[in-house]
């Protein structure tokens, strides 16, 4: 037993070790790969599943497509099947997480796992230290807007789950970030030594540099780099329009809702009214009809409103706030850069040595530049096709509810005409 | 009374608005005089009363159309026949009723016999009740589903208008950002465009269905009409019901005189009419009793006139009312249509704008 001389609680160890032991005992039985079944085991916990029996598979998910997922890429990631367990301690959920891959680094062919979002904030965590300059993309919120309340809800957790699958979709379609090892280890790596690897420290030089930079973040700066300038005002302004657009949207559904209300006190007025009118009573309960179909049409509409508009437009939010933290993380490296410039300017003496921090720093900068530089990039393209993808959704479903209107009241007039045309002809 | 059963049934149809061929006669009805009959042999001795339903051609154009017009008369449970047929034909109308078969709720004045002469009276004018009814049930079913509707849609053009203005907020929005943006600057400056169209689009619909909805509230006041003409009949009606009453009463006052019995007063101070004096009362009540029922006569014939011209032209309401509501409501159903292709056409437009993206 690895005789751990890590500085966290004794009680929290003492569990920790209970799983290790365990998890030998049942060394030699594999993870049900093909685990559909709920019935799998995550260590020595109690599974708890029934109540998460019906959104098991990730064909319960509304807007698949919303994934991405090219199926037929060298790297295909899937989180899905959800589970509770239970333990002394604590209760949480796990993820199954399936993976293909076909790429040498990665000895089989397919894998499955499972995380919990503890994990998914380690990985990210980790992929920070090691790509400063990267953009990483962000993960969903640890509590809803009701705090700890509904975190076991299925809605909090489904929505949880879709947000997981756009962060590991990211991920895999990004050309650093996807070689990353403790990524692959992420998706690989079985329980016992998944957690092994979790407990490793980092170096301390790496971790000390990230944190004093972040810090003098708020530092003014000497020289404005304009081009990252640019970038940023570009992103403010961006954040303010789609900001804008999720404000209208939401006030033009909450009308629509009000107008559907309306809607359904109004058609049934036509049905009513036809069982007095003999001649009129097919055109009455046909133009009652055609308005509870359009009704019912809005209504989906209206529904529609979070998946497509509200939650996509806030999640990209986040996103580009996490561009903005990464140009502000480079600003603190061109801040290190001018504080030695100057330093030198001011010791003759040290010279030698401080040449040399100064060298050292511009190289730290420049190399901070061109990364964050070549990855603003990607991700400009990265969030055309993400925008444009949030505008089609929600243009698609006004499409369905006009479509759907149009087909109501065509039947109306089409009887109409008939109706005329054998009229003129009875009358010849 | 099979066959009979049939002629009535067939001249029903005639009456009885058909849907499309037909437009019903200008026809005068009226239920205006009774008959004691016998029927079958005389072992029997099967007695019913019968009842004249007179009807008179008030439009000439018609002629072609009607068979010949006759007087019928018709027994009680040939109404009844005619109200069963009525009942499974529109079995949505709310039909009134027929006056009572049997004496019902009867009491020591009214006699239990059907073919008392106060009974058959008031039967026949129950049965000429009996259209003028469904018209006043009408009227006012009318009424309540035109308010209904038209305020009822006031409250969806409002929101109607609404949704669409708010887009126009969208415009302002999608143009600032295309401003930013090289290469969907195009697409989403299209997009804004688009919307303000959208928003912009829907006063002319609403305009339009303002002027439909003003083909609905004329309806709204031809329901009021409809209703007054049935008030108008009901103030005949109580017109007729005093006259009888006077009638009644006077006939009631002359049995005393004649009898000898006085009034209170004269009771009370003792006098008594001599033989001369109470002739002359007699004669004088007589003389009333007449006028009065020459007035009874006068205020029921011009009641029946009443009802058959007030039938008469309601079947002209009708038809012509039908004619209009099919206009305006079919106009509904296509400027619905209109406006939500216009919507179509829109978001179509954008999405392929926004798919040019590349």
């Amino acid at each position: 037993m690895a005789n751990n001389t890590s500085n966290t609680s004794a009680v929290l160890d003492v569990v920790v070790e209970n799983k290790e032991i365990l998890s030998i005992l049942k060394e030699n039985k594999d993870f049900d790969q093909s685990s559909i079944c709920s019935g799998s085991t995550y260590d020595n916990s109690l599974v708890q599943s029934p109540s998460l029996e019906s959104f098991s598979t990730i064909h319960d998910i509304e807007n698949l497509s919303e994934l991405n997922m090219d199926e037929n890429s060298d790297l295909c990631v899937k989180i899905d099947n959800p589970q509770k367990h239970l333990e002394t301690l604590e209760t949480y959920i796990t993820f199954r997480i399936t993976t293909r891959v076909a790429r040498i680094e990665f000895s089989d062919n397919e894998y499955v796992v499972r995380r919990r979002y503890n994990d998914f904030l380690w990985l990210r965590q980790k992929l920070l230290e090691c790509h400063p300059f990267c953009i990483i993309p962000p993960l969903p919120g640890k509590h809803s807007l009701m705090g700890q309340l509904d975190r076991y809800s299925k809605d909090f957790i489904l929505l949880r789950m879709k947000a997981l699958n756009v962060f590991i979709t990211r991920i895999t379609q990004h050309p650093i970030l996807s070689c990353n090892n403790h990524f692959k280890t992420f998706l690989t790596a079985k329980q016992s030594d998944f957690n092994l690897h979790r407990r490793q420290k980092t170096p301390v030089e790496l971790k000390v540099r990230t944190l004093s930079h972040a810090n003098s973040s708020h530092a003014i700066l000497k020289n404005r780099h304009i081009e990252f300038d640019k970038i940023k005002t570009y992103l403010t302004t961006l954040s303010e329009k789609l900001s804008s657009i999720e404000k209208i949207s939401s006030r033009i559904n909450k009308e629509r809702s009000e107008y559907v209300t309306e809607l359904n006190s109004y058609h049934p007025i036509f049905t009513t009214w036809a069982t007095s009118e003999p001649e009129l009573s097919e055109l009455l309960q046909n133009i009652g009809n055609a308005m509870e179909r359009s009704s019912a049409a809005q209504n989906a509409l209206v529904q529609s409103y979070n998946t497509t508009v509200s939650n996509p437009i806030k999640d990209f939010l986040t996103y580009i706030d996490v561009v903005q933290e990464t140009i502000r993380k480079r600003e603190s490296y061109q801040y290190a850069y001018e504080i030695s410039m100057e330093e030198l300017s001011k010791r003759h003496s040290e010279k030698d040595k401080l040449l040399k921090k100064v060298e050292a720093n511009q190289d730290n900068l420049e190399c901070a530049n061109e990364s964050l530089r070549s990855d603003l990039q990607r991700w400009q393209l990265e969030k055309r096709q993400c925008l444009k993808k949030i505008l089609l959704d929600f243009v698609n479903k006004q499409i369905n509810y006009y479509q759907a209107t149009v087909n109501a009241w065509e039947y109306v007039t089409n009887e109409l005409n008939q109706q005329n045309t054998s009229v003129k002809g009875n009358s010849k | 009374m099979d066959a009979n059963a049939e002629t009535l049934k067939n001249d029903i149809k005639t009456l009885i608005p058909v849907k499309t061929d037909t437009l019903l006669n200008h026809l005068e009805i009226s239920v205006s005089e009774s008959e004691k009959r016998a029927n079958g042999s005389l072992n029997l001795r099967d007695f019913y009363t019968v009842y004249l339903i007179e009807t008179k051609l008030t439009d000439p154009s018609f002629q072609q159309k009607l068979g010949k017009l006759t007087t019928v008369w018709r027994r009680y449970t040939e109404f009844e026949q005619l109200r069963d047929y009525l009942e499974v034909t529109y079995p949505y109308i709310v039909l009134p009723p027929l006056p009572e078969k049997r004496v019902m709720f009867g009491w020591q004045k009214i006699s239990n016999d059907t073919f008392d002469p106060n009974f058959i009276d008031r039967r026949r004018a129950g049965l000429e009740n009996f259209f003028v009814s469904a018209v006043k049930d009408y009227g006012a079913t009318l009424h309540t589903n035109l308010n209904n509707l038209l305020k009822a849609r006031s409250r969806v053009a409002e929101k109607q208008y609404t949704v669409h203005k708010l887009h126009a907020n969208y415009g302002r929005v999608f143009s600032e950002w295309s401003a930013i943006e090289k290469e969907m600057g195009d697409a989403l400056q299209k997009t804004g465009h688009y919307l303000d169209s959208l928003a912009s689009s829907i006063d002319a619909g609403l305009e339009d269905e303002e002027l439909l909805a003003d083909q609905f509230k004329e309806y709204l006041f031809f329901a009021v009409s409809l209703q007054n003409v049935c008030k108008n009949r009901e103030m005949l009606q109580l017109e007729l019901e005093d006259a009888e009453e006077n009638v009644a009463n006077k006939n009631v006052e002359r049995t005393k005189v004649q009898q000898g019995k006085t009034g209170l007063m004269s009771r009370l101070f003792g006098a008594v009419d001599t033989d001369e004096v109470r002739e002359f009362k007699v004669n004088l009540l007589d003389q009333q009793i007449q006028e009065g029922a020459t007035a009874v006569s006068t205020t029921r014939h011009g009641l029946s006139d009443f009802s058959s011209k007030a039938l008469g032209d309601i079947e002209r309401f009708q038809n012509q009312k039908v004619l209009d509501l099919r206009d305006t409501l079919a106009s509904c159903a296509f400027l619905q249509l209109k406006i939500a292709r216009k919507g179509l056409q829109t978001w179509l437009q954008i999405r392929d704008c926004l798919q040019n993206i590349p």
